[in-house]
């Protein structure tokens, strides 16, 4: 009976357990960290953050942002795994996130903009993985061109490149 | 009814004028404002992105150091390689290069970026120990130095001219507007309140005036908040990207272990530090010109405005090991307090800022029903064909070597413009090697202290120093009156020997130090009296040499005996003029070769002057 009320029990949590999370079981990242996420989430993989190899990252759906940017004459294509997709995986609950790059630039980023804007955590410029020389190995991705108000409401402060860290709140 | 419709007509038209100008002006602050946030923003952006490369390259510099000690592992030591690498094509693509393209060092960023592959090389083979350590450092500072150069030249390109020059005139377009707009308000509302009067039988349309009028009253004081407004903003956003680079700057001063870095960054800040000075400088001179400040003008004592001028420099005086003397005075003057204490301020720290070794003298005279303040410094003086220049905006003598020692180019300008606003006039006496002095001259006003007025009354009528240099020996117990006595002396271009006995005195004579053209001596010695000490030397010279006795008692007996042996008798604090009014008479005398005793008589007159006109 005991046994029985256990399984019950088990098999409850297992069917709660959000969709993704379970499918990823937030494995352990097998190569080099490239981006941990901290705070208010609710799934971990390495005490209270959640890890992510680049691999990790590449399972999730990929998607592309075609732009030009301040720091370049050139038009990009972008492509890595939604901001959203990421936050949605650790369980993310906050209105904020704190973004920190390898060279210690901060930047604070609203929640809300990721599903607004669907920014992506770009690995990739043009079809090539972009190394801590160019500006990666992740740059956070607003669609500049195809939203003129982005510019002006400072999304190119929220651009952070080479991002290491993320702080939800 | 003529009355009435020539009225109704006058409102009209009023009332269409001022619509429009208004229209003209707001229509100027929207076409500026978008203007302004961009020029901000190439402000902030274009600068940092350079001191961002240095920043890093001082981070490369840190790690390579650490790899050598074996406390930063390859891996970091390569990703602050690759951190930095990823700063430099910032300076060659993107709208932030511009502000690196318009110094013209485009060619100095791609010669970086064309090192980096051969760098990452070399830091790919170095091993802790292997000798390497030392090229690899020595070539990274190479850069950062190079880098270092760009910031600075970016920094100061912007300060002076391009965007900041860009922002001033579209501010003084947007302000033109606001002024008229205001005049215009104004002289409607009048207009509108004569024609209220002379209608009585118009009540009605009275009414409806007064409320025009009230109207146009408050969307002129809108217009002059929106000024205000703008003003504010333009300086919080020049400011933000400085103090952000200055925090990070100091943040960076703290991680650096290699010492060769320290003074660079600690160069760097300073010129940062300088830079918001500027700023600060800039917005001040904006709201001069454009009568965003107005003088008060009262009575008031002189003391406490000079006391709160010499607090402020006082320290930084020191620091640079020089003296800061302050003359006492107890003349009160017409000014605006504020205005004159700025000037002033701005005056003493041009001073404390161009002088090397010497000091300030800060003090006051009286001439006629006028107050002369002088500011006295013993630095390089201004050559005379810059004299005029100096109160120009950005000019400075020298290069941009000078600069970046803390010259600046506009702390005079804006000493011109105030005084200007205020009505003193200005000037300058300077001489090359020896120092300047720069005098305002203002109105003196009555009070309860001007009872006993200090002064002498024929100071105006002396003549201008002549060429002939005269020594002087001091002889005073007091180092630092002695000092800034002597400063005075040479400020004067003439030289001047110190003792602080009379024994002392009588022994540097007597040890062959050239007989003095001019002796000023304290009464009160330790030992001797000063008056002891002028009849020895002037035994030993076997003539009678000028001189002056200095004492703070008044004692009339004093006074009769030194005048008696042809010696001057003045009474503490002697004012630079004073001085000055001695030296030129001594030197008058020696170029007319006048037989020194006719000198010491004239000079025994003078001093009885100066005390008939204590008492």
């Amino acid at each position: 009976m005991l046994l029985r009320s256990a399984a019950a029990l088990l098999l409850y949590l297992v069917a709660h357990m959000p969709l993704a999370a379970l499918a990823e079981g937030l494995a352990a990242p097998t190569g080099r960290v490239i981006l941990t996420v901290e705070g208010a989430v609710s799934h971990t993989n390495a005490g209270t953050t959640a890890q992510f190899d680049r691999e990790m990252l590449e399972r999730l759906p990929q998607h592309e942002i075609e732009t030009s940017t301040p720091w370049a004459s050139q038009v990009v294509r972008f492509a890595g795994p939604r901001l959203s997709d990421v936050l949605d995986l650790v369980g993310a609950r906050g209105a904020r996130l704190h973004a920190t790059a390898h060279n210690d630039y901060k930047a604070e980023i609203p929640v809300a903009d990721a599903a607004k804007h669907g920014v992506v955590l770009a690995l990739k410029a043009d079809g090539r993985y972009l190394s801590l020389r160019e500006r990666g190995p992740i740059w956070i991705v607003y669609p500049l061109d195809s939203d003129p108000s982005l510019v002006e409401a400072g999304a190119g402060d929220r651009m952070v490149w080479q991002l290491a860290r993320l702080r939800v709140e | 009814m003529k009355a009435r419709a020539s009225l109704r007509r006058g409102r009209i038209a009023a009332a269409m004028v001022l619509i429009g100008l208004l229209a003209g002006g707001f229509g100027s602050v929207w076409l500026v404002s978008s203007e302004r946030e961009r020029a901000a923003e190439a402000l902030r952006t274009g600068t940092w992105i350079v001191v961002q490369a240095e920043v890093e390259s001082l981070r490369l510099l840190d790690a390579l150091a650490g790899f050598e000690i074996g406390d930063v592992d390859r891996q970091e030591m390569i990703d602050r390689l690759d951190i930095f690498w990823s700063r430099i094509p910032l300076m060659l693509d993107g709208t932030d290069s511009l502000a690196v393209a318009r110094v013209g060092h485009r060619e100095t960023a791609a010669e970086i970026l064309g090192e980096l592959p051969a760098l990452e090389e070399r830091i790919a083979t170095f091993s802790p120990g292997d000798g390497s350590y030392s090229a690899l450092r020595r070539d990274v500072d190479s850069m950062r130095a190079r880098l270092h150069d760009v910031a600075l030249e970016v920094l100061g390109r912007r300060s002076d001219s391009g965007d900041i020059q860009r922002l001033l005139d579209s501010y003084t377009l947007i302000t033109g507007w606001m002024v008229v707009a205001l005049l215009s308000g104004a002289a409607l509302f009048g207009m509108l309140l004569r024609q209220l009067r002379r209608s009585a039988e118009l009540m009605e349309e009275s009414r409806e005036a007064a409320a025009a009028a009230a109207r146009s009253a408050a969307a002129a004081l809108e217009a002059d908040r929106a000024k205000s407004r703008f003003l504010a903003a333009a300086s919080h956003d020049l400011r933000q990207p400085l103090n952000a680079a200055a925090l990070l700057l100091g943040a960076l001063r703290t991680r650096i272990t290699d010492r060769a870095a320290i003074p660079l960054v600690e160069k760097a800040s300073y010129a940062l530090g300088r830079l918001g000075e500027q700023l600060n400088m800039y917005l001040d001179l904006t709201k001069l010109d454009t009568g965003a400040i107005r003088p008060e003008v009262r009575a008031t004592p002189l003391q406490p405005i000079l006391d709160s001028v010499a607090a402020g420099f006082r320290e930084l005086a020191a620091e640079k090991g020089l003296r800061f003397r302050l003359v006492p005075t107890s003349l009160w003057i017409r000014t605006d307090p504020d205005h004159l204490e700025r000037a002033l301020s701005n005056l003493v720290s041009n001073a404390v800022r161009h002088t090397a070794s010497g000091g300030i003298l800060l003090g006051c005279r009286r001439s006629g029903d006028r107050v002369r303040i002088d500011v006295i410094d013993s630095g390089p003086g201004i050559p005379e064909d810059q004299r005029e220049r100096i109160f120009e905006e950005f000019f400075q003598i020298g290069n941009t070597e000078r600069a970046s020692e803390g010259g600046h180019g506009l702390g005079l300008a804006i000493v011109d413009r105030v005084l200007r606003l205020l009505g003193h006039p200005l000037d300058l006496h300077s001489e090359l090697g020896c120092g300047s002095r720069f005098s305002v001259w203002l109105p003196q006003a009555e009070s309860q202290a001007d009872a006993h007025g200090v002064g002498d009354e024929d100071a105006a009528s002396r003549p201008a120093a002549p060429r002939e240099q005269v020594r002087v020996l001091v002889i005073e117990d007091d180092g630092l009156v002695a000092e800034s006595l002597c400063l005075v002396i040479e400020s004067l271009g003439h030289r001047c020997v110190t003792a602080s006995s009379a024994e002392e005195a009588v022994t540097l004579t007597a040890e062959g130090v050239p007989v003095p053209d001019l002796i000023i001596a304290d009464y009160r010695l330790p030992g001797l009296s000063g008056l002891d000490a002028i009849r020895e030397i002037r035994a030993m010279a076997g003539r009678v040499i000028p001189a002056a006795l200095v004492t703070g008692d008044t004692d009339p007996g004093l006074r009769t005996m030194a005048l008696a042996e042809g010696v001057g008798f003045l009474v503490k604090p002697l004012s630079p003029d004073q001085v000055a009014g001695l030296l030129s008479g001594v030197a008058a005398a020696q170029e007319a070769r006048q037989v020194p005793a006719q000198t010491g008589q004239s000079l025994a007159r003078r001093g009885s002057v100066e005390v008939s006109s204590m008492a």
